[in-house]
């Protein structure tokens, strides 16, 4: 079945077709859609689950948390302050080994208040130790959501989907909607994996734990991370065959021969896809490399991709004051991790909500392949004189 | 006076915790969880945020408990309770009660915002706190819960804590729960039957358990119960019940001590003048004036 | 469904820190230095009793209705009680440690209700060993102290003779306590479940030398009490109606009262002249009562004094009689009056108290009929023969009962100390589970209680009891008393009930449970009906010995 729905109505759909058991979330502009649609399906009961109407982020996830330590399937959704207000939890969630999924809308962080499109949210979170997976369209939204639940059930770790606020999360679509079988062949669709805390057989969860034993269990969550990039992989082909969409971890378009690559996440891969496209036709040799597996971050692949390159820009809607955009770091150290690559530039875009237009991508081609010696180490683009 | 008819007959195995917790010795919090899982026959699932709580218990690999404990930070003790009843109700399982087990710091303040919106909610579920009236696992600093004068490592000589100890019994009557009650361990019979009580009635409920601190509150470890016992005797812990947040069911203190009894074997009081344990008295008694009048039934 | 674990199975490796392991290996016992430690102590009111009767450990059977379990406690240290619930001036309630708290524990009057439901019921004292050593005691004397005597030895497996002079035994319980106090049929009783174990009276035997019994037996008991009387040293004292107070009494008590004539003057202030007091009131009699010193320094106890009162006896201090003289309406050979002078206090004596002086030109006359001299009885020791070495006009005798004659023991009136029931009784315990022991080369019994100071007040917890007022049995003093029958009642089985269970049981764990509740480390535990520390896990925070209501555990160095 298709239908136009909007990127929050994607997820919506994909945990209603998850089959979640609970779900606990808090109102915040844009991902708040989400939640109500949530309700609306519990309330109606398309989907039977129970949802915890809690007074804050912090109490959305811990409630996620007791619900999945019992074995339930667990999902919420957040934006921007609710994200940060959930930081100490996201630790909590990752080093207990929770599979949960939530979806975070990008939107800017504060002060000043902004309502709109950011990446700084998620990225500042990205030590927390959950896979992040970033998506451009509707379609992508719901598929990796339901991916997600694969994942973070096969891995013990849970993970967030990002979709940019507003310019996805309310931009309605054409989305193919799965059938319900199918979703269930791909995630199981029956009772619950087992119970940490049951009291059938009592035991004691995440005590202080002495430098005796705490490394052994980070290094346990540190080698589920990692791989879960094979795990991801593994998801996305059965998913591929199942419903006939692919999503590799990361996208590669027109990079074989491409001397210039620019990269992207979210929906600013479109505009850059346009203009990559558009150089194409004039002859130039620019590809574009999308990174929708933020976390884990898979190295080899990036490397694999940008290394026949002579130049590499980076696309940021974020920053890291004080340093440069988190994207433009992975890449570096992803780039460089064998020696020689190609020279990495950071550009900075699209805080807040501004629009990123296609000339801001012009802008930033003209930039790395002419002006190089004019650029510094972190380049905003789009900013009013 | 005590007849606790729950460790009649028990042996160790059938206790709900085991030996070698790591309490301080003479410390009422396991006074008071030993006293609580008796009472709900061990057929629970304990939620502990940051406390000392959380160090007692007992360090990986190892747990003094025979029942589900799940660990959580410190502000999520009502929240993460919420999670698990549902996840358990979910499951199928539909007796066991869940208890999230806080100090008061994780109850009265960083906690306190979740705890209200879960009571608020009417979860099924069973909120103690076992009240020390002080963060003590981070080495005696005030709470909300700390009385008005008690000596802590934030409110030092010369700068005693000036606020009275907030009533969360009040907080939680006005969230209007089925049942909220104070007790404390010196009366484990009493102890018992709320906990008992409350395991019976559906949706949320709170039992505030005073529970002496010895390394906090200054006092000789032999002291814990019979303090526990003074705080009633001299009106300044009354034991009571709210039904519904309406009905106030109080027990009677015919023949109150003053608090100079209470407060003397404590060295958090020790060093104040006449006039200001006169302040904590004229305090106390009103409070308990107030009880009374508010009271539907003084038993 | 299937399909989902098997895709989405766990990992096996411990991936989460989970803890299933207990906390036991945990000693927190080496946490400290102290442990409690459960003893049984002595209860101060048993400190106090001569018998040192564990009144601590069977008042809670009272309370629970298992009054023959608390009367078999109660008959192990007493085999009168019945007599003693009665006659005992109860020292014990001096001791008791409830008088910090409300008013003391009624002991005596539970004593006597379990005395008495015991005769009720015919329960009987435990039967001694089979294998009895042959060796045979002989005693001298049946009242309190022979009695406890022969009750020990029995109960150790000796054969015992009792030889008594009177016609039937008891001693002072049969001749000088009267029948109004004491009922006969309740002494009979006690004495003859004594004779059911084996104790043999042989009635109306007077010992004349005491060789003529103790070269037949092992060894010889002397408990012929103090039944001689003092010299008055008061002129006319020869007349009739004169007499001395116990003569006096035994011929009431015999049921050949003599004549008072109406009107009697009792000298003396110790309990034979109430005993005269009242019996002579029962006589008919208008009675006065003068004592040469003052009220409080008045031996007799200050019940007794009370009850006299109330039964119309005129107490008259600080009086001494000067002489008597005859009626001069009569024969001239019976009294008429007596002339009595007034005391002062003067210096103090040897006893301590002030010595009383007459006061010069004080004299004055009363009349009557009959003068009861009750001025204290002596021991009379004609049997020994010159024999044994004294001490204050008493026999002498060691810490074990023992007198300087080889194998001859003694106790109760005759030896120097308290005179009464209890005491002579406790002689009598004492000094047969001696006899035992050297018979037998028993090693001394219960010397660690014997020492044991009893347990303090303040070892009382006192907020685990509540306030309740003590119960007192009915009485029925009448102004004008008649008869013998009792002025007291025993307490009904309800009271009795309720007032044991005011007692706190100072130094007897009842398994209450407190120190099992509260310790924080589960370290009490139940053991065949006991507690048991375990001193690995104690961390020695002392609130079970704190809380202890009854003072029983006491915080003690572990490596002692
Ligand atoms: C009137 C009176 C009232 C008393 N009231 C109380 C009271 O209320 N409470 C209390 O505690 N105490 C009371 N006492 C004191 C108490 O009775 C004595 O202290 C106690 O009886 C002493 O016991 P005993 O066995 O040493 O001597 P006794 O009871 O005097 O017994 C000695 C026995 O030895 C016998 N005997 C003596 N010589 C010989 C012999 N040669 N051959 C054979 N038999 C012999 C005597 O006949 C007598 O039966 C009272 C005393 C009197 C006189
Ligand atoms: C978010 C957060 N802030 C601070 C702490 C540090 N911390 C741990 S326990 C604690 C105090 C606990 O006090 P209370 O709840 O009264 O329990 P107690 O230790 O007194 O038994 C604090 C401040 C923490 N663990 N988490
Ligand atoms: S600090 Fe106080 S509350 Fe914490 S373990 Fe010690 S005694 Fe118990
Ligand atoms: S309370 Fe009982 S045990 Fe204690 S002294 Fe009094 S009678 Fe004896
Ligand atoms: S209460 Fe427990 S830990 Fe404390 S002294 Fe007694 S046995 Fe030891
Ligand atoms: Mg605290």
């Amino acid at each position: 079945m298709r239908a136009l729905i909007t990127g929050n109505e994607a997820v919506s759909t994909a945990v209603r077709l998850a089959r979640v058991e609970l779900i606990a979330a808090y109102p915040i502009t844009p991902q708040t859609s989400i939640s109500e649609k949530l309700s609306q399906y519990c309330s109606e009961g398309t989907l039977d689950a129970d949802f915890v109407k809690v007074e804050s982020e912090h109490s959305a996830m811990a409630t996620v948390i007791g619900a999945a330590s019992t074995g339930v399937r667990t999902f919420t959704a957040t934006s921007s302050q609710g994200l940060a207000l959930m930081h100490e939890l996201l630790h909590w969630s990752s080093g207990a080994r929770l599979p949960i999924v939530m979806a975070n809308v990008n939107r800017a962080l504060g002060a000043p208040w902004n309502i709109w499109g950011d990446q700084s949210d998620s990225l500042a979170q990205r030590d927390t130790g959950w896979l992040q997976f970033y998506c451009e369209s509707c379609q992508e939204v719901l598929d990796t959501t339901l991916m997600a639940f694969a994942v973070a059930e096969r891995v013990n770790t849970p993970v967030m989907v990002m979709l940019d606020g507003f310019i996805l999360s309310h931009t309605a679509e054409p989305v193919q909607i799965p059938e319900p079988d199918a979703v269930d062949s791909l995630l199981g669709g029956g009772p619950s994996p087992p119970a940490l805390v049951d009291p059938e057989n009592p035991r004691t969860l995440h005590a202080v734990t002495s430098p005796d034993h705490f490394m052994e269990f980070k290094h346990h969550q540190f080698q589920a991370a990692a791989g879960a990039e094979k795990v991801s992989v593994e998801v996305a082909e059965e998913f591929g065959k199942i419903f006939g969409r692919n999503y590799p971890g990361t996208e590669e378009f027109m990079c074989g021969d491409a001397e210039t690559i620019l990269v992207a996440s979210g929906t600013a891969a479109g505009t850059v896809r346009h203009v990559v496209r558009k150089y194409r036709e004039q002859g130039k040799k620019v590809g574009m490399m999308r990174v929708r597996m933020f976390r884990p971050y898979p190295f080899d692949e990036v490397r694999r991709i940008v290394s026949g390159a002579k130049r590499v820009a980076v696309l940021e809607r974020a920053i890291s004051p004080g340093s440069e955009g988190t994207m433009a770091q992975e890449l570096r150290s992803a780039a460089y991790s064998a020696g020689g690559g190609p020279q990495v530039y950071d550009f900075v875009a699209g805080l807040g909500g501004r629009d990123i237009v296609p000339e801001d991508i012009e802008r930033m081609l003209e930039l790395v392949e002419n002006g190089a010696d004019k650029l510094q180490r972190v380049n905003w683009l789009g900013l009013k004189e | 006076m005590q007849t606790t008819d729950y460790t009649k007959n028990k042996d160790l195995k059938t206790e709900s915790f085991g030996c070698g917790n790591l309490a301080c010795p003479g410390c009422g919090e396991t006074i008071a969880m030993r006293g609580v899982l008796n009472a709900l026959d061990g057929d629970a699932v304990i939620v502990i945020p940051a406390c000392c709580g959380s160090i007692i218990d007992g360090l990986f690999p190892f747990s003094k408990a025979r029942v589900p404990v799940l660990h959580t930070p410190f502000a999520t003790a009502a929240s993460t309770a919420a999670g698990v009843l549902h996840g358990l109700r979910r499951r199928g399982n539909k007796h066991t009660t869940v208890v999230a087990w806080a100090g008061d710091g994780g109850t009265y303040d960083i906690g306190l915002q979740a705890l209200s919106s879960t009571v608020e909610r009417n979860e099924d579920f069973l909120y103690i706190c076992y009240d020390n009236e002080a963060y003590m696992n981070t080495g005696i600093q005030r709470s909300s819960s700390t009385p008005l004068l008690a000596w802590t490592t934030t409110t030092p000589e010369g700068d005693l804590k000036k606020a009275p100890k907030k009533n969360i019994i009040d907080i939680m009557s006005a969230h209007r729960i089925p049942y909220s009650a104070a007790a404390t361990v010196a009366y484990p019979d009493d102890l018992v039957a709320k906990v008992r009580r409350a395991k019976s009635t559906p949706g949320s409920k709170f039992v505030n358990i005073l529970a002496p601190c010895p390394t906090g509150w200054k006092s000789k470890p032999s002291l814990s119960v019979k303090i526990s016992r003074l705080a009633v005797r001299s009106n300044v812990y009354p034991l009571y019940e709210v039904f519904d947040g309406e009905r106030l069911v109080l027990r009677d203190n015919p023949d109150p001590v003053p608090v100079g009894k209470y407060m003397e074997l404590q060295g958090r009081f020790h060093g104040l003048s006449e006039q200001e344990v006169e302040l904590v008295q004229r305090h106390v008694d009103h409070a308990w004036e107030q009880l009374r009048k508010r009271a539907d039934e003084i038993i | 469904m299937s399909s989902r674990q098997d895709k989405n199975k766990r990992q096996s490796l411990p991936e989460v820190s989970a803890s299933t392991s207990d906390m036991s290996w945990n000693h927190t016992g080496d946490w400290s230095f102290i442990a409690p430690v459960y003893a049984s102590r002595t209860a101060p009111c048993a400190v106090k009793c001569p018998l040192r009767v564990p009144v601590n450990d069977y008042m809670h059977l009272v309370n629970e209705g298992r009054h023959r379990e608390a009367w078999q406690i109660l008959a192990a240290a007493n085999p009168l009680p019945s007599v003693t619930g009665r006659v005992c001036y109860h020292d014990c309630e001096n001791g008791c440690n409830r008088a910090g708290f409300d008013e003391t524990l009624n002991i005596h009057a539970i004593e006597r209700f379990l005395g008495d439901t015991a005769i009720e019921k015919g329960w009987e004292l435990p039967v001694p060993p089979a294998d009895a050593a042959p060796a045979p005691v002989a005693i001298l004397g049946s009242g309190p102290a022979g009695l406890g005597c022969a009750y020990a030895l029995r109960l150790a497996g000796y054969p015992v003779e009792i030889f008594e002079r009177e016609t039937s035994p008891g001693g002072m319980l049969m001749v000088g306590v009267p029948e109004f106090r004491m009922p006969r049929k309740l002494l009979a009783a006690e004495l003859t479940r004594l004779e059911r174990i084996g104790v043999r009276f042989r009635c109306g035997e007077k010992v004349e030398d005491i060789k003529s019994i103790s070269q037949q037996v092992m060894g010889v008991f002397l408990a012929s009490g103090a039944h001689g009387s003092r010299d008055a040293g008061v002129a006319g004292a020869d007349l009739e109606g004169v007499h001395f107070g116990l003569d006096y009494l035994k011929a009431y008590n015999g049921g050949k009262p003599h004549d008072t004539g109406g009107r009697v003057a009792v000298i003396g202030g110790g309990n034979t002249s109430i005993d005269v007091a009242r019996a002579s009131r029962r006589l008919g009699a208008e009675v006065d009562l003068y004592y040469r010193r003052t009220e409080a320094e008045m031996p007799a106890h200050p019940e007794e004094l009370e009850e006299a009162r109330a039964e119309g006896v005129r107490f008259h201090f600080q009086v001494a009689p000067e002489e008597i003289f005859a009626d001069s309406d009569g024969n001239g050979r019976r009294v008429g009056s007596v002339r009595l002078i007034r005391m002062e206090q003067g210096e103090p004596d040897e006893s301590g108290r002030a010595r009383p002086v007459p006061v010069a030109g004080s004299g004055f006359e009363v009349e009557a009929a009959t003068v009861v001299f009750a001025i204290g009885e002596q021991p009379e020791f004609d049997y020994l023969r010159g024999d044994g070495a004294l001490n204050g006009g008493r026999l002498a005798v060691d810490a074990f009962g023992r007198t300087s004659i080889p194998g001859v023991f003694a106790g109760g009136d005759i030896v120097p100390g308290e005179n009464s029931v209890s005491h002579a009784l406790a002689d009598g315990i004492a000094a047969g589970r001696n006899m035992a022991a050297m018979l037998r080369s028993f090693g001394p019994e219960n010397l660690k209680k014997a020492l044991d100071e009893g347990v303090p007040a303040e070892k009382i917890n006192f907020d685990y009891f509540t306030k309740a007022p003590r119960i007192e049995p009915a009485t029925s003093l009448k102004a004008n008393p008649a008869g013998t029958d009792e002025a007291s009642a025993t307490l009904a089985d309800a009271a009795a009930r309720e007032e044991a269970g005011r007692c706190f049981s100072c130094g007897t764990c009842t398994d209450c449970d407190v120190c099992l509740v509260f310790c924080p480390d589960l370290a009490i535990r139940r053991s065949e009906g006991s507690y048991v520390v375990r001193t690995e896990y104690c961390k020695g925070c002392g609130i079970c010995a704190e809380e202890c209501p009854r003072g029983v555990i006491s915080m003690e160095r572990k490596d002692k």
